[in-house]
């Protein structure tokens, strides 16, 4: 009961929070030089009786608590409003709907994929901790933290689409063919995933190393050990199920960063996703796009935080919630 | 699509042109079918001929609407299009275009003198959000004589309106009831040109299809596909390794492209020039002699060479040569450093407390030099210029700001001095550069010469507007602008653009003063 009313308590205060967040970000946004008259008008901006005329059609010399009102009441009807900057007239809730399926793909593979090769990495350099191995494993963990994205990028592209050609070198699918399979999506998936999945394993590879070496130091798997079992049950039955707890915290708060999407991969690979979408958004001053963008990542936040304070009520009796 | 009026090629470039010899005689014959690939760097933002500002816009629009004339690429007159003739009243101030028959938009509505008159009233509602409306700014009424008549009436002549009407004319059924600036049309257009629109995947792609109904016979592509690959170096590879058919190129690509046979490399001139702009309210660049100094301490050679790697010109003139009106009389003065130390001397600059900065009157000689950031070659300019002024002691500190901001500080006239550049129109008009009380939209340098107001008022009522007699306008024009330098020309650059090899034409392709795809609706797949 007393966990229920502290999410109750919580949901509730995730309002204010909202409209504390929503006031601050528009006033930023706004206070920022430039309008998206800037983007609509192109070159022609550089008249500033154009830039005026654009702005007025926007309602963009209203003053600014009027807009602020304008677009709450808007927004508390379900409302994001359409793109002012980057494609006028268009649905922001479209827009963002269209980019969310490629960003998911894009991020969750990337992830799963870091997963896939961080784990067994991981466990072994602790087990063998400063063998070779472990080793070999630090130096590629922190080649992989420090090579930078976009230039693996270019790099996978020039080998594999412009010298072997086995590999398309961008974008979601080649336009060129008319019934895609899922083995086409999968060939363009590749190396934007690949490159994103890079730079979390490194990271992963490193902290699931440090995670297994503190379990294995527990007195519980010295009293595993004394039973007799084989090192074997000692360590994949005892230790890795212990090791990989914290881990599902990382991957819970990793969530708001796979929607928002990867700029830097995106860019290079011509991925259609958040990133892009937010940065072009940014550079064109188009309100409503990054007002509902923030939106919607605050948000994401907030349940994220709130569901993993409630999870650990479970997870962990020695937390209560008064 | 024709713009009449001035345009910053800030983008990508729209509109190109070269030194040509035309082959008309020689009309091959095409085969229909196949999808050509056009790789762009940004995607478009709307789809509206009313209301274009970026290039990646323009380029579909162009392919999805048609307009009363176009330009002939070889001559840059006009051309009958939609308007099969058109005639000009004696005083010049009524316009009338005689529509061909039986012309649909993609939807099958047959397009009518009503399409002209909405296109063009709505082009001139001050609530459209439309880039140059200062093209229609002497416009007046426009009058259905009826279904396939219609007459512009002008306040006054400008012999620069005729161009207007390479304006694409959006169907009036569609859009009557919608708002102009955000209807949905305009992201899922409906024109009346080769190709129709298909899909729009924001970000990866634009699909246009064979309009099978097209009044000049159906394009000989099924498709083109307008993809967009943000990377410039991955879009370089595509066009290398076949996966887009059609880019331009980086200068410094230019080599390697020649020496491969599947990629045909087009360089032509582009109707445009850079420039360094002076804010003239400077207390620095208010006199003329200090930008004297300056013309002669930059070696514009230099710049051509280094930034642009040979593909362009030096410039002297607001006009670049491709242009019927540009004045080849006018030199560039000469890069002497000592000269121009001279002169910033003989001014009353002086390195008074010797820290290398001249000053004068107690006030050291040092500016902000500002240019849009992103444009690459512009930012190796900016410190090609730096360091050439540091030589005779004047201090220049570069900022390179995105264009939202560098709109703001410049249309404010809160700079010191701007790299910028202008695309020009066909026609040479440029009163809204340079006049300082009319038609001052781009004035922001604050130059004023009543001589260059007076010929710049001339040259759009020139009686008949007889090119000879409008040309010798232009050329005095050109003189009075070198004389005062409120500008340092800098350049006139190339365009690149490479195409597959498996293309060709009716007539050929050809890189022209109005780009390389104008004449896309007849490019095939050769065998």
């Amino acid at each position: 009961m007393s966990v229920l009313n502290y999410a109750f308590r919580r949901t509730l205060l995730i309002i204010p929070m909202l409209l504390g967040i929503s006031l601050i970000s528009f006033s930023i946004i706004h206070l920022a030089p430039g309008s998206p008259a800037a983007t609509i008008l192109g070159p022609k901006a550089l008249d500033p009786a154009a830039l005026e005329r654009v702005n007025s059609n926007l309602g963009l010399d209203k003053p600014i608590y009027l807009q602020y009102l304008n677009w709450i009441s808007s927004i508390s009807q379900g409302d994001f409003g359409v793109s002012i900057g980057i494609m006028p007239g268009k649905s922001v809730a479209d827009l963002i709907k269209s980019r969310i399926l490629p960003t998911l793909e894009l991020t969750i593979s990337a992830l799963l994929l870091a997963l896939l090769v961080a784990i067994p990495i991981g466990v072994i350099s602790a087990t063998r901790q400063y063998s070779t191995f472990d080793h070999l494993a630090t130096i590629g963990a922190f080649s992989g933290i420090s090579l930078p994205n976009f230039w693996l990028a270019l790099m996978l592209i020039l080998v594999f689409s412009v010298e072997l050609g086995w590999l398309p070198s961008s974008g979601l699918i080649d336009p060129r063919i008319n019934n895609p399979t899922i083995l086409d999506y999968i060939r363009h998936l590749l190396i934007p995933a690949f490159v994103l999945g890079t730079a979390s394993m490194g990271g992963l590879v490193r902290f699931i190393r440090a995670s297994m070496l503190e379990v294995l130091r527990q007195d519980y798997i010295l009293t595993a050990r004394a039973k007799g079992l084989s090192e074997r049950r000692v360590l994949y039955k005892h230790a890795l199920r212990n090791a990989l707890l914290p881990l599902v915290t990382i991957i819970g708060m990793s969530i708001p960063g796979l929607l928002s999407g990867a700029v830097l991969v995106e860019t290079v690979t011509g991925w259609p996703g958040m990133g892009r979408l937010a940065v072009n958004a940014v550079f064109a001053r188009d309100y409503p796009i990054i007002m509902a963008l923030v939106m919607i990542f605050s948000l994401l936040v907030i349940l994220g935080n709130l569901i993993a304070d409630i999870v650990y009520s479970y997870v962990d009796p020695r937390i209560r919630y008064e | 699509m024709v713009r009449k009026s001035l345009f910053i090629f800030i983008f990508f470039l729209a509109s190109l042109t070269g030194c040509l010899t035309g082959s008309n005689e020689n009309i091959k014959e095409g085969k229909y079918g196949g999808t050509l690939i056009w790789g762009s760097i940004g995607d478009a933002k709307i789809l509206n001929p009313l209301l274009v500002s970026d290039s990646a816009s323009g380029d579909i629009v162009g392919l999805i609407y048609d307009s009363l004339i176009e330009i002939d690429p070889y001559t840059l007159e006009p051309n009958p299009k939609m308007a099969k003739k058109w005639s000009i009243s004696e005083d010049g101030l009524t316009y009338t275009f005689y529509l061909q028959e039986g012309i649909k938009f993609h939807d099958g509505e047959v397009l009518t003198s009503e399409d002209v008159k909405f296109t063009f009233d709505t082009y001139k509602n001050p609530n459209t959000n439309a880039p140059n409306q200062a093209d229609v700014q002497n416009l007046g009424t426009v009058e259905i004589i009826d279904d396939y008549t219609v007459q512009f009436n002008l306040n006054k002549p400008d012999c620069s309106f005729l161009l207007t009407a390479g304006l694409g004319i959006i169907p009036s059924h569609l859009y009557k009831d919608e708002d102009i600036n955000t209807a949905s049309i305009n992201l899922s257009p409906i024109g009346s040109g080769p190709f129709k629109f298909k899909e729009w995947f924001p970000d990866d792609r634009i699909v246009v299809e064979a309009f099978d109904d097209y009044y000049r016979g159906r394009p000989y592509l099924d498709r083109i596909i307008y993809k967009v690959v943000p990377d410039n170096t991955v879009l370089t590879e595509q066009l290398f390794i076949g996966e887009v058919d059609v880019t331009g190129i980086e200068f410094d690509q230019v080599e390697r492209f020649k020496a491969i046979s599947d990629v045909e490399v087009y360089e032509y001139d582009v109707l445009s020039y850079g420039y360094l702009g002076y804010n003239l309210k400077n207390e620095f660049f208010k006199e003329l002699n200090v930008r004297k100094a300056i013309s002669h301490a930059i070696d514009k050679e230099v710049i051509v060479d280094e930034v642009f790697l040979g593909f362009g010109e030096v410039a002297n003139v607001p006009m670049p040569p491709t242009s019927w009106a540009y004045n080849p009389n006018i030199e560039t003065p000469i890069y002497d450093i000592e000269f121009a130390k001279k002169i910033l001397k003989e001014t009353g600059f002086e390195d008074t407390d010797g820290n290398g900065i001249i000053d004068k009157n107690g006030k050291e000689f040092s500016f902000t030099l500002m240019t849009n950031k992103g444009n690459k070659q512009r930012e190796k300019i900016a410190i090609i210029i730096k360091d050439r002024l540091n030589k005779i002691g004047i201090e220049v500190k570069i900022q390179y700001l995105e264009w939202p901001t560098f709109v703001d500080k410049v249309s404010g006239k809160n700079f010191d001095a701007i790299i910028l550049g202008w695309s020009l129109g066909i026609d040479p008009d440029s009163s809204s550069i340079w006049h300082s009380e009319k038609a001052k939209d781009f004035n922001f340098i604050s130059y004023h010469n009543p001589k260059v107001n007076d010929i710049l008022d001339k040259g759009l009522i020139v009686s008949g507007c007889k090119k000879e007699d409008r040309k010798k306008l232009y050329w005095l024009f050109q003189e009075e602008v070198a004389k005062d330098k409120p500008y340092l020309f800098l350049y006139y650059s190339k365009a690149v653009v490479g195409v597959n090899n498996k293309f060709d034409s009716d007539t050929g392709i050809e890189g022209t003063p109005i780009g390389l795809l104008w004449n896309v609706d007849r490019w095939y797949f050769k065998d």
